[in-house]
């Protein structure tokens, strides 16, 4: 057997890293030999699960669920709902649903027990890493919004801002080690993967120039932001978010890992009126607007459009919206999460329009652009599992 | 700092929200669900023993080489596969039962209580 880092990449196998291929920065959490063995079987399983099961799903639409919903019906199904209700019936789609789920719950606490034991030495930590630092502007003010605390995302009970102890960090501990899980490792030992992607796509864009400020709204522990920080250290980065516990993790995380020029404010992107008009460079969120709701996503797009300054930029990183190329099969399996991973908004937003959006916050339509981000190179073989490949869409508005 | 029990009792709590339904009985998501929880418990042993062995190697109690080629005496070989026919038995109670139940053995509880009453 070839030694570990010396196995030639042809022959390695197609197998997810085990996390101590993670990268253990300074707050990372403190895991046993078994815990660590039951994060690499979900890892495992995911991937088994995406690769070997994931596929009878379109199978299973395409040789009985749409011949016999058109034999009921005299026609093909009209939109995604449509083909959600018909697939639900379907025993081969209902068990790798059952898979997935499960895969996610037992991920989910394989992450609490880690935390939930070491809750006063990951809080313990993170305070020693934070303080007296002016880099970390906590406002207990800040409420938690509905659409957070109505929703334990995607099966993380107490959501992104839980609290058991003073300066608690565990939601933010348990999210980063289960982060590289659910990946599979596809998007680096620092899951930094998409923030890389726009690292590269801003430094096109700035061609050599140093933007002044750049803003993170919905930031988490920072994981995506890191990488733009390490691009611009003369950038002034600020990073909002409204949990305590990710702020202070993100906080921690970043100075461990050496990056000194990010803020980290608990504020909500829908309240930017501690920001001037015009103050920022380029305003950004990463995988955010799905986590909001109807009425706040406009609002935070309001609020982004107002602090980003002329011939600034704003880039929202997400999934591609439903639009009417994208056949119904497709925006069906994009839109599972929504109904079964707790991202309830996932469907609606994915209905939006943020190019009528961002228009009508007064963005010119030609200067509204798309692009295609991935992590790393795509094998040209590899299975499309809709929405969980290392891959992105990035809507990006130039305001003039 | 929390107690064991009050890790328990936290980190298996459910998420937000109805849970939904995948199998069409609940007690068929049940199974499945502990099923998938003893195959990761089984993994997370063959990971421990992996590590075991790696580290027997390392410090020259054994070389891994040995465990495959390992041949059991007679006796030995009976006894390990004495061990597995009681596991398989275990695992096939419950089918065992209905084969039982088949056999003859099927008086419901029910009539057995109406028995004691009249006897």
């Amino acid at each position: 057997m070839a030694a570990k880092g010396k196995m030639k990449s042809n022959m390695a196998p197609d197998v997810p890293p085990p996390i101590t291929e993670a990268v253990q920065h300074g707050v990372y959490p403190d895991m046993s030999h078994d815990e660590r063995a039951r994060f690499n079987f979900e890892a495992s399983l995911y991937k088994t699960i995406s690769t070997q099961v994931s596929p009878g799903n379109a199978l299973a639409y395409e040789k009985r669920v749409l011949p016999s919903f058109v034999r009921a019906n005299g026609r093909e199904p009209e939109s995604r709902h449509e083909v959600r209700r018909a697939m639900n019936a379907d025993p081969l789609h209902n068990f790798w649903g059952a898979l997935r789920r499960n895969t996610m719950e037992m991920r989910q606490v394989n992450g609490q027990f880690v935390t939930l034991r070491q809750l006063d030495e990951l809080a313990a930590r993170a305070e020693k890493l934070n303080a007296g630092s002016d880099n970390l502007i906590l406002d207990q003010s800040v409420e938690v919004p509905p659409y957070v605390a109505a929703v334990d995302h995607h099966c993380m009970p107490g959501s992104y801002h839980r609290q058991l102890v003073k300066g608690d960090v565990s939601p933010a501990a348990n999210y980063d080690a289960g982060f590289f899980i659910t990946t599979g490792g596809t998007i680096g030992g620092l899951c930094d993967g998409a923030g890389l992607c726009v690292s590269t796509w801003l430094k096109g864009y700035f061609k050599g120039k140093t933007p002044k400020r750049i803003l993170d709204i919905g930031c988490a522990l920072g994981n995506s932001l890191l990488p733009i920080a390490q691009a611009f250290p003369d950038t002034q980065v600020i990073a909002i978010d409204i949990s305590e516990p990710m702020l202070r993790y993100g906080h921690a995380r970043a100075k461990s890992l050496g990056v000194d020029n990010i803020t980290f404010m608990q504020m909500s992107g829908e309240d930017l009126s501690a920001f001037d008009d015009g103050g920022f460079d380029f305003v950004m969120t990463s995988i955010f607007l799905h986590e909001l709701s109807t009425k706040s996503l406009p609002r935070i797009m309001s609020e982004a459009y107002r602090v980003l300054a002329s011939g600034g930029a704003m880039l929202h990183l997400e999934q591609p919206q439903y639009t009417e190329d994208m056949p119904l099969y497709e925006q069906f399996i994009r839109d599972w999460d929504s109904y079964n991973n707790n991202e309830p908004f996932w469907s609606a937003m994915h209905e939006i329009d943020l190019v009528d959006v961002m228009v009508e916050l007064g963005f010119d339509a030609k200067n509204i652009s798309h692009a295609a981000l991935r992590a790393g190179e795509i094998k040209a073989d590899e299975i499309e599992d809709h929405g969980r490949a290392p891959a992105w869409h990035a809507y990006v508005a130039e305001k003039s | 700092m929390l107690s064991p029990s009050e890790i328990q009792k936290m980190a298996i709590r459910k998420a937000k929200g109805k849970r939904p339904k995948y199998l069409g009985e609940d007690s068929t998501d049940h199974l499945l669900s502990m099923i998938m929880v003893l195959a990761e418990e089984m993994a997370v042993m063959r990971e421990r023993n992996d590590t075991l062995e790696r580290l027997l190697e390392t410090h020259s109690v054994l070389e891994r080489h040995e465990i495959d080629s390992f041949v059991p005496s007679t006796d030995e070989g009976i006894e390990r596969q004495l061990k597995h026919s009681e596991f398989i038995t275990r695992l096939m109670r419950s089918v065992r039962h209905e084969v039982d139940a088949l056999s003859g053995d099927n008086q419901t509880t029910e009539e057995i209580v109406d028995f004691l009453k009249k006897n």
